[in-house]
């Protein structure tokens, strides 16, 4: 009978022990290691008790396996009260390791900024390539045909002061002073009708707080039958109202140019913050002169048509708000990036 | 140009209309108004006062002490103007007026005595340039009334900007007629008198014209006026021309500056006495000829400069400026006063070359109206006879051949198609009547025979009709329509869209996009090389006329701008830079032709990543070329065909770059740029102090190969079938070319990828080696690679090292 006890009694110490190394463990793994001590094929439980039923008393042996399996059970509902308790431990482990500040600035690889004018050089070619323009380049060094005389603009015309050239071959080439060289050159190839803008670099001897002797134009041209003032203020305001925005309008101011009669100076309005409106030149336009047309052969009773030059820098500095000019081309990395 | 309001009242009505209303009138006509000033507004509490009584100062003896009555008051005020007399009338200042500058009198005390104003100059009220004492008022009126009201000082002055098509705007009554055709007033206009006493004397027993150039004047008209008396000109002159800032001189110069203004048409006065030979012949210049100006220059001519002579020598440069020693003096008692008409393109020529512009020649070189001489000089006549006291003769007049006006035929069809809106035959005809045309219906059509005025030289065609309808009537009730035109050609032309998708890449591989100004100074080439034979400084091009030394060259290199504008941001502490441009460079070709190139540059210097508080790495030469090949990479262009060639020496490259570092790329046998390190002698000249790596890249001949070698797109046949890696260190000294072995490995039967993964030197590796780990991946398309096949191509990779005799490293 002592025997009996005796197994009854290592039977119960092996579980107090189990549990209490269940108790102990810190791990998933080491409690994985206590399962297969205890519970597993060549666990104690299994070699220690169930294996040597066949080698108890009879008597005893039903009690005995019943007893390990109770163990086994007890053994077994703490390893997974423990188990599910480790794991919430790890879990909130790892969630406590991967904490970081998201406020701390990442570590960035620059993607560069695309120049403020290119950005709106392309914004206007969008704006006119929607109305089915084409976009045409020309050279910057230009010869004085293009540059002036095919403009309606010869030697003696007072209109040459104001387009204070840059000269490199006297009265022969010279940096163009407008792009309007580009329509001369398109129309000379192509026949009407067109539709075309010309953006890119011109050149006047004129620096100060306003003005580069480097700057950008657009200069748009539209040539069909009949076409008339009416296209060139829709064309306009369309352009006007796509660039800024919906609450823009235009109005035309007659001017001068030689190579366009009538000719305008185009205004745009807004409402400013007192709710006062405000006019603000942004370019010049006209209808073709019919000079321009017989330059290039077009017949000017059959043809008719509009152009405009409008310079990039203004647009750029009123859509972004911009107050110095010099900004644009002094290659400023804070400006390039805004960071200022 | 300025106008003043009180002026132009004289001819139209404008006094009752607001300035801002006809400030938006004017502009949107055409006449631009840039500003409007008022340029008596400070002027205040000066008032009319008679001098009662004077005493001497105790204790000045330069100083006198005046009792001046202005009806409500007696004030003493002590002053220097000893000439001052007991009953004479002068403007005075009372406590508290301010002048001119905004100057504030207050209470003084004048070596002990108060003195309680001040009497005033016509300077201190701005109506004068320089005075010599206090101002007596010509005629006796009330005292104590407003020197502001009294002298119309309450004047608005337009500031106008005349397009260059519109001579016949610069005068007042040119300014009248528009704004008369504008308000669509019937109001005529009031035309300034002309009505003098003629002496009954002829001009031509005093004086004979002679136009000797008659293509280039059309018409002189002159007129001898005797008995003249040079002095001051009345107040109402003086406040007129000092209210658009001309300065009073003496009457008569006055006179002819004033008749200018008015009329649009210059004249110029002789000092008859000055005139030696009594002749007056119209000429062009001798070669070499001078004549000292009244702006004191004395230009030499050249021979085609058209001269006012007195048959031998020149006496003025017609139209522009007259000679010293024949105007009008404080001597001179009998005037020959010249009206003419001169070419405008001639004037505008001999202005330009000779760099002389007056009131004068910027009228006649826009065109003034031949056909008002007559009248202009008559108006001159009447004014010197009133103001000066003089007597004018009979007038004389050479005008060979007339300018008759110019009709055109004014078709409605022709403004309605081309403004876009009906109009009335009367909105038509009354718009250009007021404006000075004539206009005759041609029975039964929608048309006019339009006579136009001689003031209007810009009216030529039926075109320029439609325009001053168009203005006069108002184009803000035209209404806006879109034309669209659809597939008339290609929206970009591929070389557009090929720029616009390079410059996306190169934004994407962080670079920032610059747009410098393309003109630069000829010592920025020197800071590259001082070499007069260095291509860049030989076949630079020169502006002729350059605004100044450092914007007088076109930069033969984009490279250049871009290094300056490294340069400027390290000299303002900014470092870290990966700059860009797409851009246009200018040289001369071996012709002599100018030449313009589009490029691409790029810039590295400093920190690769300066966000990257982790990887702190700065840019090289690796770092620098792996940015390349990618951006190439994405182009259609077959990668396989680039390779990289080191620049010898003595060439443009190594001049700028190291050849250690820095490489041509070549595209079978085509160069498409190149990159490298920046030699420090450079980069310090440009205030740079970091290494900077650049590269260009020729746009167009990379766009061109994009046509003609695309890129070779393949499908994933087979990939499935199982990779093989395999990695092979060597050691690689100088004089073997990594490339060119990993070019050879990637020819090995079954060798997918060849990659570069660990440069190692240092510990274990010989001196001046690299230990290159190369990772290379087996893979067939149709099978599994056995481990036959597979020790095979191992052996090959091998045999690969052994013919470039490379050691090989225990991986």
């Amino acid at each position: 009978m002592n025997k009996h006890i005796a197994i009854f009694e290592e039977l119960i110490k092996v579980e107090e022990q189990a549990l209490k190394e269940i108790e102990s463990v810190q791990s998933q793994k080491e409690l994985e290691e206590i399962r297969i001590k205890y519970l597993g094929k060549k666990g104690i439980l299994t070699t220690q008790f169930l294996k040597r039923l066949g080698t108890l008393d009879p008597q005893i042996r039903p009690e005995v396996g019943q007893k390990t399996n109770v163990s086994k059970d007890v053994i077994n509902e703490q390893l997974s009260i423990k188990k599910a308790s480790l794991e919430a431990s790890e879990k909130e482990k790892l969630e406590e390791e991967l904490f970081v500040d998201i406020s701390q600035p990442g570590t960035r690889r620059r993607i560069g900024f695309e120049h403020l004018l290119k950005k709106t050089q392309k914004e206007i070619e969008d704006i006119f390539i929607s109305l089915g323009y084409a976009v045409k380049e020309g050279p910057e060094i230009e010869t004085v045909f293009y540059n002036f005389e095919a403009l309606n603009t010869p030697d003696w015309h007072p209109a040459r002061d104001e387009h204070d050239s840059f000269y490199l071959l006297e009265n022969e080439r010279l940096l163009r002073t407008h792009t309007s060289p580009v329509q001369i050159r398109t129309m000379q190839k192509e026949a009407p009708p067109i539709a075309v803008i010309a953006p890119g670099k011109v050149y006047r001897s004129d620096y100060d707080a306003t003005h580069l002797p480097m700057f950008h134009q657009t200069e748009g041209l539209f040539v069909d039958r009949d076409v008339n003032v009416g296209h060139l203020k829709g064309t306009l305001e369309y352009f006007m109202k796509e660039l800024f925005s919906e609450d823009v309008a235009i109005r035309l101011r007659p001017s001068f140019f030689p190579f366009t009669e009538p000719s305008f100076e185009v205004d745009i309005s807004w409402k400013d913050k007192y709710g006062k409106e405000q006019w603000l030149e942004v370019l010049g336009a006209g209808m073709v002169d019919p000079n321009v047309f017989l330059a290039v052969g077009y017949d000017p009773e059959i043809w008719s048509g509009f152009a405009f030059g409008a310079g990039i820098e203004r647009l750029t500095m009123l859509k972004y708000g911009l107050t110095d000019i010099r900004d644009l081309v002094r290659g400023d990395i804070r400006f390039l990036r805004q960071e200022l | 140009m300025l106008i003043s309001k009180k002026w132009l009242n004289k001819y139209i009505n404008v006094m009752d209309i607001e300035d801002e209303k006809l400030d938006k009138m004017l502009s949107l006509s055409g006449t631009s108004v840039e500003q409007i000033e008022k340029p008596w507004e400070k002027i205040n509490g000066v008032y009319t006062g008679t001098i009662v009584k004077i005493d001497n100062h105790p204790n000045a003896d330069k100083l006198i002490i005046c009792t001046v009555d202005t009806n409500d008051q007696q004030h003493q005020i002590v002053t220097g103007d000893t000439s001052l007399k007991e009953g004479d009338m002068i403007p005075l200042a009372i406590i508290g007026a301010t002048l001119r500058d905004g100057f504030t009198i207050k209470n003084a005390q004048l070596r002990g005595i108060p003195s309680q104003g001040m009497m005033c100059s016509l300077e201190e009220l701005k109506l004068e340039s320089k005075s010599k004492g206090v101002y007596r008022l010509e005629e006796k009126v009330e005292n104590g009334l407003d020197v502001v009201q009294l002298f119309d000082l309450n004047d608005s002055v337009f500031d106008l900007e005349i397009t260059a098509n519109r001579p016949d705007e610069l005068s007042v009554l040119g300014v009248a007629r528009e704004l008369k055709a504008l308000l669509r007033s019937q109001v005529e206009i009031k035309q300034p008198p002309f009505q003098y006493q003629s002496s009954g004397k002829k001009t031509s027993d005093f004086i004979s014209i002679q136009i000797e150039a008659p293509q280039f004047c059309n018409r002189y008209t002159g007129m001898i006026i005797e008995d003249v008396e040079i002095k001051e000109s009345p107040l109402w002159l003086k406040r007129d021309l000092m209210a658009i800032g001309i300065r009073p001189i003496n009457n008569v110069v006055d006179i002819t500056n004033y008749i200018l203004m008015e009329t649009g048409h210059p004249v110029h006065a002789f000092d008859y006495d000055q005139l030696k030979n009594k002749s007056i012949v119209v000429r062009l210049a001798k070669e070499k000829e001078r004549l000292r100006l009244l702006d004191e220059s004395e230009p030499e001519f050249e021979g085609d400069e058209l001269l006012i002579t007195d048959g031998e020598n020149p006496l003025a440069l017609a139209g522009i400026m007259g000679g010293e020693g024949t105007g009008v003096s404080e001597a001179t008692k009998t005037v020959f006063l010249e009206v003419a008409y001169f070419n405008p393109v001639k004037i505008r020529k001999i202005a330009r070359r000779l760099n002389i512009m007056s009131d004068s020649s910027y009228r006649f070189e826009r065109g003034v109206d031949p056909n008002d001489a007559e009248y202009v000089i008559k108006r001159l006549a009447y004014m010197i006879s009133e103001i000066a006291c003089g007597h004018p003769a009979q007038l004389l007049d050479v005008y060979p051949s007339p300018v008759s006006e110019k009709r055109i035929i004014l078709r409605k069809t022709k403004v309605e198609r081309l403004l876009g809106i009906k109009y009335t035959d009367e909105q038509i005809e009354e718009s250009l009547q007021n404006l000075g045309f004539e206009l005759n219906k041609i029975s039964d059509t929608p048309s006019w025979d339009v006579v136009c005025p001689t003031f209007r030289p810009d009216i030529e065609r039926e075109v320029d009709l439609v325009e001053e309808i168009g203005r006069i009537v108002g184009y803000e009730k035209i209404p806006p329509s879109i034309p669209y035109l659809k597939g008339i050609s290609k929206s970009r032309e591929s070389f557009q869209s090929f720029r616009y998708k390079i410059r996306e890449l190169v934004l994407g591989a962080g670079y920032h996009e610059i747009i410098p100004i393309s003109l630069i100074d000829p010592e920025d080439i020197q800071r590259i090389s001082k070499d007069t034979e260095f291509l860049w400084n030989k076949n630079k091009i020169e502006i002729l006329k350059p605004l100044s030394k450092d914007m007088s060259v076109l930069r033969p290199s984009l490279l250049i701008t871009l290094l300056k504008t490294i340069g400027y941001n390290h000299s303002h502490q900014q470092y870290d830079l990966k700059l860009f441009e797409t851009g246009t460079s200018f040289l001369l070709d071996d012709t002599g032709d100018f030449q313009e190139q589009e490029r691409l540059v790029m810039a590295s210097s400093g920190k690769i990543d300066p966000e990257d508080y982790q990887s702190k790495k700065h840019v090289d030469f690796f770092n620098f070329k792996g940015s390349i090949e990618e951006i190439l990479r994405h182009l259609e262009i077959d990668n396989e065909k680039i390779i990289f060639e080191r620049p010898k020496n003595g060439t443009i490259y190594t001049q700028i770059m190291y050849p250690a570092q820095s490489a041509i790329i070549m595209f079978n046998g085509q160069e498409i740029g190149f990159f490298g390190l920046i030699r420090n002698e450079i980069l310090q000249s440009f205030s740079i102090t970091e290494g900077t790596y650049m590269c260009e890249l020729d746009l167009n001949t990379l766009h061109s190969l994009q046509k003609i070698s695309k890129k070779r797109w393949r499908s994933i046949l087979g990939t499935n079938f199982p990779a093989s890696r395999k990695d092979f260190s060597v050691l690689v000294g100088k004089g073997t070319e990594i490339g060119h072995i990993i070019k050879k490995i990637r020819e090995i039967e079954f060798v997918e990828n060849v990659t570069i993964i660990d440069v190692y030197s240092g510990k274990s590796i010989p001196k001046g080696f690299n230990s290159i780990t190369l990772s290379v991946l087996f893979r067939s398309t149709d099978h599994t690679l056995s481990e036959e096949e597979l020790n095979k191509n191992f052996k090959a990779v091998v045999k690969i090292f052994e013919e470039e005799n490379l050691e090989m490293r225990e991986g």
